[in-house]
């Protein structure tokens, strides 16, 4: 009898919880805290937390190839490349590029954040990853969760859980991370800088927008191919006015769908043996020095255009060519008017924060093109 | 360490590069559009 009821028992996860899987359980439950209790990036840390505890529940096997439920969701939904470019449908769907249309010169200080990213592969580099690891490590700074999850894919797998998680912290603590280095990096003087009104944008300029910019920027990065090809289309539903089914679909049904499960593979591939390394902890290090580095080039990017520019720009816009939408713009906007109450900077922040998602598409497509 | 300084000079050149072309092509749109209208405008 005893025999027996022993027998029942070893065949239950209680006999086979091991010391590190309680520790993988505690992260998981941290990230869910962070998630409902402080709103962290709850969209995606919440059912990340959730794989991360599901990944590492003993006999379960639901990370087990071919077989297990999140197995499936990663293998077929991620290392296949589905959800991240469905995520920037959705994206593209959400995207208002007008203000960028209405001074296309902000497209730069877009191009300027990116300097983080590269700034950390070489750091990453140095300290000992391999150059795919490197590049997987500096996109983080990029602050656009789907595009380090496509990368962390292609280029180093075993490390896209605790990436995306750095990315989705970070971007969740802009508002902490980004004001001193912007306060440090300007004058008061500086801050106070107004913009000049921005222009009226046509309809036409915004439904040619998607076409052109994806025709430029897949011919000249090809690798940023699925990306750069659903954002523009989901942006093209937008803009055209004639498939409001499909434009509204792929901003809230779709989106949330694939948010789903992006969030709970990604989690599940954390498990305990690849995940309690002390890579780990640099993987995080770097991560915030990317997002620093990032806020950094942008806003000293913008100090240089006024160099050279007769129409000054306040440099704080620079910190916004990060791309985590719209969370850079709003820190810009705070920032700027804290110095200046009547200086409303939102709108256009918002240029360089949405050709920030193009500028880190991009850069992620130089690595794969470069690194593949 | 050669191969890192190359794909940090390539990947930077590269995102200005696309940047760049993105700029252009905005502002040659915006111009054949202004141009359109002014020409429309004339009519």
């Amino acid at each position: 009898m005893i025999e027996k009821l022993l027998a029942i028992f070893m065949t239950s996860g209680f006999f086979y919880i091991k010391w590190n899987m309680l520790v993988m359980w505690l992260i998981g439950f941290a990230l869910i805290y962070l998630a409902i209790a402080k709103n962290y990036e709850p969209l995606l840390l919440l059912p990340i937390g959730f794989g991360i505890i599901l990944a590492n529940l003993p006999l379960a096997d639901l990370m087990k190839p071919h077989e297990g439920l999140l197995w499936r969701f990663y293998h077929y939904g991620i290392q296949w490349e589905i959800i991240p470019p469905l995520i920037f449908l959705g994206l593209g769907a959400l995207t208002d590029f007008g203000p960028m249309l209405a001074r296309p010169v902000l497209i730069f200080l877009g191009a300027g954040a990116q300097a983080g990213v590269y700034i950390t592969f070489f750091v990453a580099y140095a300290i000992g990853f391999d150059l795919k690891e490197a590049a997987t490590v500096g996109i983080i700074g990029g602050a656009d969760g789907p595009t380090t999850i496509f990368l962390a894919t292609k280029l180093a797998p075993h490390m896209l859980g605790s990436c995306a998680v750095a990315a989705y912290s970070y971007m969740a603590l802009v508002p902490i991370i980004q004001p001193p280095i912007m306060k440090l990096l300007t004058t008061r003087e500086e801050r106070v800088i107004r913009m000049k009104k921005l222009r009226k944008v046509s309809t036409l300029e915004k439904i040619l927008f998607p076409m052109v910019s994806a025709l430029v920027i897949i011919l000249l990065v090809p690798a940023a191919a699925p990306l750069m090809a659903m954002f523009m289309i989901g942006n093209l539903f937008r803009e055209a006015k004639v498939v409001e089914r499909l434009n509204r679909a792929a901003q809230n049904e779709l989106l949330n769908i694939v948010t789903i499960f992006l969030g709970l593979p990604v989690g599940a591939t954390m498990n305990a043996e690849t995940f309690l390394q002390p890579k780990v902890i640099f993987i995080f290090f770097l991560g915030l020095l990317a997002f620093m580095a990032s806020t950094a080039t942008g806003v000293l990017l913008a100090k240089l255009m006024n160099l050279f520019n007769r129409e000054k720009i306040n440099p704080l816009l620079g910190a916004a060519g990060v791309s985590a939408v719209p969370m850079a713009a709003r820190v810009v906007h705070k920032v700027g008017a804290e110095a200046d109450k009547k200086n409303y900077l939102l709108m256009y922040a918002m240029g360089p924060n949405v050709a920030g998602v193009i500028g880190t598409v991009i850069a992620a497509g130089v690595f794969l093109t470069i690194l593949k | 360490m050669a191969d890192a300084v190359i794909v940090f000079l390539a990947g930077i050149g590269g995102v200005f590069l696309g940047m760049a072309c993105l700029y252009i092509s905005i502002k040659i749109v915006s111009a054949i559009l202004a141009w359109r209208g002014a020409e429309e405008e004339g009519k």
